[in-house]
Formats: structure tokens, sequence, C-alpha cells
């Protein structure tokens, strides 16, 4: 198999319905907004290539889940092979945040002992007026649940998206590399392609991942 | 001018027109010029304040009805063989003559239905609904429950042909202008939709019984299946049933058979490999070679009426799931089945390459062939009839006690899962062919590509 890239997280979206999960995706990996967007039929998934530091080149495979209580066991299932988990509530609806304790816990629940890194993204922060949770309140729920992260995004205005889903990028490898992810075999949160000193960056071949 | 236009509208929207036109008619005089009546057509005249253009319609009313007799009229109709898609594409003309004639009367209509519904169920009861009530909304009411679906004015099935042709329709009147008209017929066009995108629109149940039925089904057998085996008092027991499902599931990917398994029993054909008379896995090995001449033959047997849409989705869907990169199944099949080997282990590893995945279950085999007889434990779960949708509706018993060990069983699942899904899981890219979560997909998948609309599901099947 044919593998140009040298890493390969498995990364997914969670959170309450209409939270606007699948639009912090189009956004990040469309770089658009679709006022529209309709809600996925259980899961939808993206593919993204990040090369924040030269020569490596981390896929990113991305699940866009269904926040419908009927799609869990659907969601459910996706999780176990994800390494990096984006919580995400509504910040001007106070109860998708309050049901953030329960997400967390039914993901660690779900994926032990396997290791997830969790951002916490306050999303539609455009809508400033009508925000109903604090960055102080949410910062210390981030705190509490031991997330390193805590990111107030809007997909519609562009703020801080491409940096959520890269700060958490970036902690995931440097847990690795501290040793704090194990690879255990049958687990595919995290997956190691090309070793990277083999990797010449200047090669083309690199762009041939993004499709098939 | 403003009769003009109203001619302009009549002449495209004409057939969509039939019965409000026919109502104008002199069948109904007192709905002539009443704002009310012309509301409760299902068709908004534009111009419903214009007595004036219904005056002159009368007159050209009149003028109708004399060249039609109404005996002559109905074998016109008949003629016609309004199901025949292409007969009536051919008719949809839309030039003046063709416009006098459809504007037919109330007895035209009944003519109609009686020659077109003999092919639909509950043919009386929808008669008397429209002789009784005389009423468009409530006639068009009743073609829509009609199965299969209808467009009400048109009365012919839905296919995707006529689906464009009615989208290229709908699309030359926005562009000529008469935009309501445009969007009354869009409307009802979109009503007929296949319920997963509009699913993905607006969800409601109503509109999407299918895709609900099917979501529920799913449910209900993960559900089960956690039952199942949570309820077994003893460790051996459920250590039993996990490496049953286990092997289910192995040969089930194997096969790339999901959508039997989630289909509701009455539509669901019985897959060979668990079909009553062989009580156990051993004896359909000794025919695998059968089986696997014909891995096609498994899913096109699956599902005739589908879950949604019929037996090419669920074939149609075990293709698309699998990746193009893939090597092709039977081959895959062939490297990995080793019949001697197979006798032992009843199902075909699908992970031959993986020996040290192998060597590492063996070591956990081992332990498990100590404490449980595998015959044993094979006929008893094969007693419980998989895919028998009411016993296990039976089953799934969903009382506090049972839920609350369901809860505490998500260890175990997660066990389960760690178990099946190496072998299942390609090397690159998300695993598109795994499990419960593509079910959905490929059934999206498939509805959409039936219309010819692609949507970011199908899209992303191939993005990798």
């Amino acid at each position: 198999m044919d593998f140009s890239w040298n890493y390969r997280f498995g990364i997914i979206i969670l959170g309450d319905s209409f939270v606007g999960k699948s639009s912090l995706l189009q956004r990040y990996t469309e770089g658009m907004f679709d006022k529209s967007r309709q809600s996925p039929l259980g899961i939808d998934f993206k593919v993204k290539h990040l090369e924040f530091e030269p020569g490596i080149l981390i896929k990113l495979l991305l699940w866009d889940t269904a926040g419908q209580e009927r799609f869990k066991s659907i969601s459910r299932s996706y999780m176990r092979n994800s390494v990096g988990c984006l919580l995400v509530f509504d910040l001007t609806k106070r109860q998708t945040f309050e049901r953030l304790r329960d997400w967390y816990n039914e993901v660690i629940d779900y994926v032990k002992p396997s290791k997830m890194v969790f951002i916490l993204i306050g999303h539609k922060c455009d809508l400033e007026e009508e925000q109903e949770v604090s960055k102080e309140e949410a910062e210390r729920l981030a705190k509490e649940l031991g997330i390193t992260h805590y990111v107030e995004a809007s997909a519609k205005d562009n703020l801080n998206v491409d940096s959520a889903f890269e700060s958490l990028t970036m902690e995931i490898y440097e847990l690795f590399h501290a040793g704090r992810i194990p690879i255990r075999e049958g687990w595919y949160g995290l997956s190691v392609g090309v070793p990277v000193d083999l990797y010449n960056p200047d090669e083309p071949k690199t762009e041939k991942s993004g499709c098939c | 001018m403003k009769s003009e236009s109203a001619n302009e509208e009549g002449g495209e929207g004409e057939y969509v027109n039939l019965y409000s036109s026919s109502q104008v008619n002199g069948e109904l005089p007192h709905s002539r010029g009443d704002p009310a009546a012309v509301t409760d057509d299902a068709l908004p005249d534009p111009s419903p304040q214009k007595p004036s253009t219904n005056s002159k319609e009368n007159a050209e009313d009149g003028r109708r009805q004399k060249s039609t007799d109404s005996d002559h009229s109905d074998d016109e109709v008949d003629e016609l063989s309004l199901i025949d898609h292409k007969e009536i594409m051919t008719r949809i003309t839309l030039k003046q003559e063709v416009r006098d004639r459809v504007c037919a009367s109330d007895q035209d209509l009944s003519a109609i239905i009686e020659h077109v519904e003999p092919s639909l169920r509950g043919l009386e009861e929808y008669c008397t609904l429209i002789d009784s009530s005389s009423s468009f909304r409530a006639y068009r009411a009743a073609l829509a429950e009609v199965e299969p679906p209808c467009i009400p004015y048109l009365l012919v099935e839905l296919t995707d042909d006529i689906l464009k042709q009615l989208m290229d329709l709908v699309f030359r009147l926005v562009c000529s202008g008469e935009l309501s008209l445009a969007r009354v017929l869009r409307k009802n066009i979109l009503d007929k939709i296949p319920e997963v995108l509009l699913w993905a629109k607006e969800q409601n149940e109503e509109k999407s019984p299918n895709l609900t039925q099917f979501t529920e089904h799913f449910n209900n057998m993960s559900y089960w299946v956690r039952s199942i085996i949570i309820l077994q008092e003893k460790a051996q027991d459920r250590e039993k049933l996990l490496l049953k499902f286990i092997k289910i599931m192995k040969y089930k990917s194997v096969y790339r058979s999901y959508s039997q398994d989630f289909a509701p029993h009455n539509q669901a054909s019985i897959p060979p490999f668990l079909s009553p008379v062989s009580s156990h896995f051993t004896t359909v090995h000794q025919s695998q070679s059968l089986d696997l001449a014909a891995p096609a033959t498994a899913g096109q047997s699956a599902v005739p009426g589908g879950v949604a849409n019929g037996s090419q989705d669920s074939s149609g869907g075990s293709l698309a799931v699998c990746p193009p990169s893939e090597p092709s199944l039977p081959d895959s099949l062939q490297t990995s089945v080793d019949p001697a080997a197979v006798t032992d282990d009843a199902l075909p590893d699908p992970s031959p390459q993986k020996p040290s995945t192998n060597s590492k279950e063996n070591a956990e085999d081992g332990r498990r062939q100590k404490s449980t007889d595998s015959d044993h434990s094979d006929e008893e779960v094969d007693e419980l009839s998989l895919i028998d949708h009411k016993e296990i509706m039976t089953r799934i018993t969903l009382k506090q006690e049972v839920r609350d060990r369901v809860c505490a069983s998500d260890q175990d699942l997660s066990a389960i899962i760690e178990h099946v899904e190496p072998s299942l899981r390609s090397d690159d890219g998300p695993d598109v062919r795994a499990g419960s979560g593509d079910i959905l997909l490929v059934h999206a998948t498939e509805t959409d590509r039936k219309v010819g609309v692609s949507s970011s599901f199908y899209s992303s099947f191939f993005h990798l």
C-alpha cells in the first residue's frame, strides 16, 4: 500500500443536534458556510491533510456525527477508532452546554482503555448578544474535565475554526511523541504511515492520497 | 393583456391545472369568481382577484363544451393511456388544442380516475371521496396516499425520467417568469422526493416513514444484541453469545451483506447461511464452494422490496461500499478460505494478512474452547433466529433491569467490536465496510443515486 502520510488521526465531532458540527467541518474542509446546511444521516466524513511541520504530513479523518439520539448507536461505533474529539456546544443554547459532561463521560467510558484527546468548542460565537454561556464558565468546565483547549468559534464568520482543528491535531501529535498515546493492535485512532525520515516532502507523490 | 397572461399560464401549467379550470367550467357555477373557491384549488390561480379573466375564460369554456361531447371525450381520455410514461411525455405538448381537450369536466376527470385507479388500491374509496366532496384538495390528498405514490396531477408513478422532466419544466416556468406556477409544481414534486434526502432537510418522521422504520429497527437490533448478551447469568454464556455474534458479523463482512440483517423481517429473504434448514454453521460450510461461487447472488437475493427502494438497493449498496482500491471480493475469499481450516472454525477469516492478530486470537480461542463447547453454543444462537423480526421485537424487553444491565454492557460491546473490527477494517482510510455505521450511509447513497442527486455521503465515499 502506498502511504504518503506520516500519521493518520481519527477525529470525531460530537455534540447535541444543531450546534453546528457539520458547519464547522464544512468550513474547515471546504472553506465555506452554507446556511441551509442539512443534517447528516447517521455519519459523514471528510479527509484533510495537514502539514504543520515541514516534512510531516498528517492525514485527518474527520467524522461528522448526527447529534440525534436515534443515531447514537452509529456515532458511538466511530468513537472507538478516533484519537481526537471535538466537543461542540452552542453558545446560544445553554442546554447544549450542560449536556457536555454527559457526552464527555460517554466517550470516556466507551473508548476505554484508549486515549481520547478532547477540545471544547463553543460554537456560533458570532451571535454575541444571544450568548448564554460565558467564556469563564466554559473554561472552568474544560479545566474540570481535563481538556486543554477551549475555543470560541464561528463557522459562519470563520472565526477560530482552523485553529481549533489545528490545536487539537498539535496536541495529539505532541502527546503521541511524549509517549502518552500508546498504539495498540486493532485500534485505528492513530496510525503511523511513512516513517518521517524516509519521507521526502519534495516528491510529488504526496498529492496522491487525497482521493481514490 | 391580462387575459393573455392568464392564457400563458394555462399553457404551460394546464395539465397541472386540470381540475381547477374544470371547476370554473360551469359544473360548479357557485364557485365562479369566488376567491375562496379559488384558494381551495390546490393550484392558486395567480390572479384570483381578476374576475374579468374568469369571465373571459368562461366564454372559452363554453366553446370547449360544445366541441367536446362528454362521451366522446371519455373515449379520448381512454386513448391517452395515462399511465404510460412515453405516451404522457409525448402528449405534454402544451399546445393550445391539447389544452382545450385537457380542460375536461368533472365527469371526464372521474373517467380518468376510473381508468387509472384499478392499478391503485382503494378505488371505490377514492371515487366516493372525490364525488362527495368535489374538492380537488381531497382528491389530491387521496392520490398522494396511493401506493405507489403518484403525482396527483399526473396520475403516474414518479420515475427518474419523469422527475427530471418535471424539474426541467419547473426550470422553464421559472425562466419564463411563471413563478407561482413553478413554485406550486416544484412543491408538489418535492413532496415526492426520496425520504432519505428529506430527512436531511427536516427531521420529520411522517415524511420519512421508511427511514424511520429502518433506523428504529437498526437500533432495536442493536439493543437486542446487547440485551441478549447481558441477560445471560453466567459469564461463559455471555462469552458464547459474544463469539457467536462476532462470527456472524465476520461472515457478513465477507459477503458484504449488511442490509438483510437490518431489513424488517417481512421484506427480507432468508440469507442462505442462516436458513432454518441449516441449524449449524458447519453445515453451511460444507457447501461453501457453492456459496463462494456466487457471492453476488447473496446480495441479489437480499431484501426484495428493500427497506426503501428495492433489491437493487441492497445489492448495489454492497457494491457501493466497496472501495475502488479494494481487491475484488472473490479473490480475497479464495485466498483466505482454506476448506480444511474452515471445518475447524466455521468462519473464513477475512484477515489472512494479519497473522499476528490471529495468533493472539488463537490463544484467546483456546481459553474459550475450554469453557464452551463450540457445537453447543452455535446451536443455541441459531435457535434465536436472528432475522426473525417478531422474535427480535419480543426479545427486546427493555425493562428497567435489563436496561440497567445493558448500560453496564458498554464494555462488553466494545469488546465485541474490538474483536470484530480488525478484520473488517481496511488498511487505509475510513472504514467504509465495517459494521453498523455504514449501513445507513449505503442506503442514503443508493437512494440518492436513484434520483440522480449526489449528496455529500456519496461523494465522500470516493473521497479517500
